[in-house]
C-alpha cells in the first residue's frame, strides 16, 4: 500500500476531494445500500420464496398496501421481495463482466501499446475498431439473439463486447507514456517489457481503469436491464428487474406497480453508480485550480 | 492531405472494418448452437424437410463457402430470405428504414435544440439555480434507461393524462399519402395531406422523446461543460477588453468554439438514436427498422439479424466520417494538422 | 507633475476558491499621469494581472471579489460608470495585450474577422462607422503599422498559421486601435524569443510615441523596462511598495525587496553569483499581518508586522511604503 502512496494523509486528502460534492455522498450512500440489499435479501426480504417460481393466485394483482410495499405480481409474488432479489441479478451481471472485461483489455491495451506500430499492435486494435463500430446495444442484443436468450448468454454477450473499450482506454495512455524519457531509460538498463508494462505503465492507468470501471457499472446494468426487458436476457420466473418490468408493462396502467417498482429500482441503481463514479473521478483527478 | 483524401482514406478504411464485422457475425451465426434451419420450419417439421432446406441454405458447406457466397450476394444487395415475414431481407429493410428515420431525425433535432440551448444558458449563468437544476436533471436523464422512459411516458402522457397517442404510428381512419420517400412526414406535406402530417407527429412525440432523452441530457452536459470553459478563455476577456459588445461575443466568439465538441458526438447521437430505436419501435409499435430488427432476434430469423446489423453498421460509418468532415470545417486546427499529414 | 490619467486608490481584490479566500490585493496604490510610461515590475502571482484586469472591468467575478478600494480614469469611478461610458473607455481610451498571444486570439475566426470587429466597434463608438471595405482597409493599414508582412492574406489566416510572434504583433494592433490614451501591456515579449520580444518592445514604444499614450508596461524581467519607461513601480505581495523614476530606482533601491531585486541580477563583469531573496511570496490565504515582506526582510522592525506600511516620500518623486523610511524609526 506504501508504494502506491496510500497513507493516512492522502487518504484523507482524497475524502476531501471525493466529498466535495454532496452528490457523490449521495452515490455512494446509494451504492452501499444496495450492496447491503444485495447480500441480504435472504434475510430482510418479506417473502424470499417469491423470487422464482411460485404462485399464489387468490393474491395476485393486489395494489401496494402494508402487507405488500410494493403489491404483488400476476402470480401472487410479492413484488418488493422481488426487486430486492433483483438487485442480486444486475450487481452480478456488472461484477461478472467487468472481472472478466478489465483484465483483458487492459492486458491486450499494454501489449498492443507498448508493441506499437508492430502487426500485434494492428491486428489488436483493428479488432477493436470492429467491436466499435456498431452500438453496443445493438451488438449485445445480437450476440444474446444468436445464443438462447438467458441471464448466462447475455452476460457472455456483454463481456465479448465491452472488452475493447479498455483496451482502447489503456493503448492510447500506453502509447503517449511509451515515449517518454523514463520508459527508455529503463529499456536501455535492460528492464524486461513485462517489467516495464507492469511497474511502470499499469500503474499510470490504474485511475482511469477504476473510474471508468465504477461508470460502466451502471452502463452495463443499463444494457442487461434492457435485454433483459426486450427479452434476450434473464428468462422469467428470473426476478431480474428488466424482466420484471417486461413482465408488467402489457398490464399497464391497471397494474402499474409490477412494471414501476422495477424501474425505479434500475433509475436509482444506474443512477447511484453513476454519481460514485463522477466522486470516484474526482477524487482521482489532479488538482487545478 | 487534401480533405478529397481524408473522405477515400477513411472509406475504405471503414469498408474493411465492416468486412471484418462481417465475418465476426458470420461466424457467430454459425458456431453458435442452433439449427437455423430447424428453427424457420419449427420443432414439428419432418428431419427430411430440415435436410432439404440445410441443402439449399448451403448450411452443410465449409464456413469460408458459406460466407464466400453470403458476400457476393450481400454485395448484389441480396441478404436472403427473412424467416418470420418470407420475404426478401432487404426489400424488408428498404420498406421499414424510412419510418425509423424519420423518428430518428425527429428525436435529433429535439435533442439538439433543447441541448444546446439549456446548455448555453446554464453555462452562461453557472452556478445558479437554473443551472442547478440543469444539473440535476440530467443526471436523471442519463440514469434513466431509455425502454424505462418509454414506459413511464406512456403511463402519463398515454394512459393518466390522455393527451398523445401511444401505439402504432398513424390512427385508424387517416388515409395514408401515397408513398413517395417512405416517410409519412414528408409525404404527407408533398401531397397537402395536412390530416396525416399532424396525426403522424403526434405519435412521433413519445417514441421520439424517449428517444432523445439520454441524448439531451448527455449533450445538455457537454454543451455546459464546454461554455463554462471557454468562458474563462483569455481571448473571451481580450474580445470584451477592446469594447466588443456583450452579446457579439456571447453568440459570435463563445458559440463557435464552444459548439465543436458537441459537433463532433454527432455520430455518436444519431448511432445511439439507431440502437434506441431497437428498442423503443418494439414498445411503441412503431414499424420502422428498429422494430423489425428487435423481431428477428427474438425470432431468430438469422439473415434479417444478420441485415439489421450490417445496415446499423454502414450507417454509422458513413455518419463518423460525414461528422468528421465537418468538423473539420469548423475547427481550423483540425484542418491544419490534417495538411501537414 | 502632470495631471492623473489614471488614479488606483487603495484597491482590495480577493479570490474565493475552495481552499478559503486568497487576500491577492493589499491596497494598491498607483497613479499615473498623461502621456506618462510606467514599468510595473514583481514576481509572478504578485498581482500585477489582477490589477490591471480590474482596470478593464474584465476579473473574472465570481471567483474574484472587489473588496473595495477606487480606480479613478480621468475623474471617472471605474466600478460605478455608466454602460455607455464604460463602452467608450473600452473601446477608445483604455486597452491591454495580454501575455500569452495564443491564448488572446480566437482560433477558430480568422484574424482579419477578430480585428475587423475591434476596428468597427471603435469607429461605432467614435461616431463614424464604417463599411466593411473601410474596415478591410484601415486593417491592413493597422497591420503595415505594426510591421506586419503581406497585411492582406495575414487577414485571411487563422491564428494557428501564424508564429507567435507575429501573434503578439496583431494582438498589439488591436490594442492599439481600442487604446487612445491608456495602454497596458501585459509582460509582451515574456512568451517570445529574446530577439523578437525585443523588436516588439521597440514597436510598443515607436507606436506610443506618435499618440502620446500613456503606457503601463508590466514585466518580471528588470531589463526589459528599462528602455522603454519613464518611472518604475514594483509589485510585493499585493501591495506597490516602491514607485521611483526609472533612473533613481536602479541607481538607488530603497526597499529590501527592491534591493534584493535589483541585486539578483547576475552582473556580466563579475562579482559571483548573486544571492537571491530567502523565502517565498507569502499564503495569501493567510497572509502575514502588516507588512507583507516582513517574514524575508533583513531589516524587519516590530512596527513592520503590525501595520501594514503606507507610502513614504524619499526624495523627488520618490515614494518607498516602508517603515525604514519613515518618521517613527528616525530616532
Amino acid at each position: 500500500m506504501e508504494k502506491l502512496g496510500i497513507n493516512k494523509k492522502s487518504v484523507r486528502k482524497s475524502w476531501y476531494k471525493f466529498s466535495k460534492n454532496p452528490l457523490s455522498i449521495i452515490g455512494l450512500v446509494v451504492v452501499l445500500a444496495i450492496i447491503f440489499i444485495t447480500v441480504f435479501a435472504n434475510i430482510i426480504a418479506p417473502y424470499p420464496k417469491h423470487a422464482g417460481w411460485f404462485t399464489d393466485f387468490p393474491n395476485a394483482k393486489l395494489p401496494p398496501s402494508l402487507g405488500h410495499p410494493f403489491g404483488t405480481d400476476t402470480m401472487g409474488r410479492d413484488v418488493l421481495s422481488r426487486v430486492m432479489f433483483g438487485f442480486r441479478y444486475s450487481l452480478m451481471m456488472a461484477m461478472i463482466v467487468l472481472v472478466l472485461v478489465v483484465p483483458t483489455g487492459t492486458f491486450l491495451g499494454l501489449v498492443a501499446g507498448y508493441y506499437n506500430n508492430t502487426w500485434l499492435d494492428t491486428i489488436i486494435m483493428r479488432l477493436t475498431d470492429i467491436f466499435v463500430a456498431i452500438p453496443s446495444l445493438v451488438l449485445a442484443m445480437m450476440i444474446s439473439s444468436l445464443l438462447e436468450p438467458s441471464l448466462f448468454n447475455a452476460m457472455l454477450a456483454v463481456t465479448l463486447l465491452w472488452w475493447p473499450w479498455y483496451t482502447r482506454l489503456v493503448y492510447g495512455i500506453t502509447c503517449s507514456m511509451r515515449n517518454e524519457y523514463f520508459i527508455q531509460s529503463a529499456e536501455m538498463i535492460g528492464a524486461s517489457p513485462f517489467h516495464i508494462l507492469i511497474k511502470e505503465i499499469l500503474p499510470n492507468t490504474l485511475a482511469p481503469i477504476f473510474t471508468k470501471m465504477t461508470l460502466d457499472v451502471a452502463w452495463v446494468i443499463l444494457i442487461g436491464a434492457s435485454l433483459s426487458f426486450i427479452g434476450l436476457g434473464a428468462q422469467p420466473p428470473t426476478p431480474d428487474l428488466g424482466t420484471m418490468v417486461s413482465d408488467g408493462y402489457r398490464y399497464m396502467p391497471e397494474l402499474w406497480w409490477i412494471s414501476i417498482f422495477p424501474s425505479l429500482a434500475i433509475v436509482f441503481t444506474i443512477l447511484g453508480f453513476n454519481l460514485l463514479g463522477d466522486g470516484i473521478r474526482d477524487m482521482l483527478a489532479a488538482e487545478a485550480y | 492531405m487534401k480533405m478529397s483524401r481524408f473522405i477515400a482514406k477513411r472509406l475504405f478504411y471503414s469498408i474493411f472494418v465492416l468486412l471484418g464485422l462481417s465475418i465476426i457475425i458470420f461466424l457467430m451465426s454459425r458456431i453458435f448452437p442452433g439449427d437455423p434451419a430447424r428453427t424457420a420450419l419449427g420443432t414439428l417439421a419432418p428431419q427430411w424437410a430440415v435436410d432439404k432446406l440445410r441443402e439449399q441454405l448451403h448450411l452443410n458447406d465449409p464456413i469460408h463457402v458459406q460466407y464466400w457466397i453470403w458476400l457476393t450476394n450481400a454485395f448484389h444487395g441480396d441478404l436472403g430470405m427473412s424467416l418470420v415475414t418470407k420475404r426478401p431481407v432487404m426489400k424488408d429493410i428498404i420498406n421499414f428504414f424510412p419510418a425509423t428515420f424519420e423518428l430518428v431525425v425527429f428525436s435529433i433535432i429535439i435533442s439538439i435544440t433543447i441541448s444546446i440551448v439549456v446548455g448555453v444558458t446554464a453555462g452562461r449563468h453557472a452556478n445558479s439555480r437554473f443551472d442547478n437544476i440543469v444539473r440535476i436533471a440530467s443526471y436523471l436523464g442519463i440514469a434513466i434507461p431509455t425502454f424505462v422512459w418509454a414506459i413511464m411516458s406512456m403511463f402519463l402522457f398515454g394512459y393518466m393524462w390522455k393527451m398523445l397517442p401511444v401505439l402504432g404510428r398513424l390512427s385508424s381512419g387517416i388515409v395514408y399519402p401515397p408513398r413517395i420517400t417512405g416517410m409519412i412526414t414528408v409525404d404527407a406535406l408533398l401531397t397537402g395531406n395536412f390530416a396525416a402530417f399532424f396525426d403522424v407527429l403526434k405519435h412521433m412525440i413519445l417514441p421520439g422523446s424517449a428517444l432523445a432523452v439520454g441524448r439531451i441530457a448527455q449533450d445538455t452536459r457537454l454543451m455546459r461543460a464546454s461554455i463554462v470553459e471557454n468562458l474563462r478563455k483569455d481571448y473571451i476577456a481580450a474580445a470584451t477588453s477592446y469594447g466588443i459588445p456583450e452579446r457579439v461575443v456571447m453568440f459570435k466568439y463563445l458559440m463557435k468554439p464552444s459548439l465543436i465538441p458537441v459537433v463532433s458526438i454527432m455520430g455518436l447521437e444519431i448511432s445511439g438514436a439507431m440502437a434506441g430505436s431497437f428498442i423503443i419501435e418494439f414498445i411503441f409499435n412503431w414499424p420502422g427498422f428498429g422494430k423489425y430488427g428487435a423481431n428477428a432476434m427474438l425470432n431468430k430469423d438469422l439473415n434479417a439479424i444478420i441485415g439489421s446489423v450490417m445496415i446499423v453498421g454502414i450507417f454509422f460509418a458513413l455518419i463518423n466520417i460525414v461528422v468528421d468532415v465537418i468538423i473539420a470545417y469548423l475547427d481550423p486546427r483540425i484542418r491544419m494538422s490534417m495538411r501537414s499529414e | 507633475m502632470t495631471e492623473a490619467l489614471l488614479n488606483i486608490q487603495n484597491l482590495y481584490v480577493n479570490y474565493k476558491i475552495f481552499e478559503g479566500t486568497l487576500k491577492v490585493l493589499n491596497g494598491v496604490n498607483l497613479e499615473l499621469g498623461k502621456g506618462e510610461k510606467i514599468g510595473l515590475i514583481g514576481e509572478t502571482g504578485c498581482g500585477k494581472t489582477t490589477t490591471m484586469k480590474s482596470i478593464l472591468r474584465i476579473l473574472p467575478q465570481p471567483p474574484a471579489i472587489i473588496q473595495g478600494g477606487k480606480i479613478l480614469f480621468e475623474g471617472d469611478d471605474i466600478f460605478n460608470v455608466d454602460p455607455k461610458r464604460l463602452n467608450q473607455l473600452r473601446r477608445l481610451d483604455i486597452s491591454m495585450i495580454f501575455q500569452d498571444p495564443t491564448a488572446s486570439l480566437n482560433p477558430v475566426f480568422k484574424v482579419g474577422v477578430q480585428l475587423g470587429d475591434v476596428i468597427k466597434y471603435g469607429a461605432l463608438e467614435a461616431g463614424e462607422p464604417l463599411s466593411k471595405k473601410e474596415i478591410k482597409h484601415r486593417s491592413v493599414e493597422i497591420l503595415k503599422d505594426v510591421a506586419l508582412p503581406d497585411p492582406e492574406r495575414l487577414l485571411d489566416n487563422y491564428p494557428i498559421q501564424l508564429s507567435g510572434g507575429m501573434r503578439q504583433r496583431i494582438c498589439i494592433a488591436m490594442a492599439l486601435v481600442s487604446a487612445n490614451k491608456l495602454l497596458i501591456a501585459d509582460e509582451p515579449s515574456t512568451n517570445l524569443d529574446v530577439t523578437i520580444g525585443d523588436q516588439v518592445l521597440r514597436l510598443i514604444g515607436n507606436l506610443v510615441e506618435e499618440k502620446g499614450t500613456s503606457v503601463i508596461l508590466i514585466s518580471h524581467a528588470l531589463g526589459a523596462v528599462k528602455g522603454l519607461v519613464d518611472r518604475v513601480a514594483v509589485m510585493y505581495a499585493g501591495n506597490i511598495i516602491e514607485d521611483a523614476k526609472k533612473e533613481d530606482l536602479f541607481s538607488d533601491p530603497l526597499h529590501p525587496y527592491t534591493k534584493g531585486l535589483i541585486n539578483s541580477v547576475p552582473k556580466l563583469t563579475g562579482g559571483g553569483i548573486p544571492e537571491g531573496i530567502s523565502g517565498s511570496l507569502p499564503n495569501y490565504i493567510d497572509p502575514p499581518s502588516g507588512c507583507r515582506f516582513s517574514p524575508r526582510c533583513p531589516h524587519v522592525m516590530s512596527i513592520c508586522r503590525e501595520s501594514l506600511p503606507q507610502f513614504m516620500d524619499a526624495g523627488e518623486w520618490h515614494k518607498v511604503a516602508c517603515y525604514l523610511y519613515g518618521d517613527e524609526c528616525n530616532e
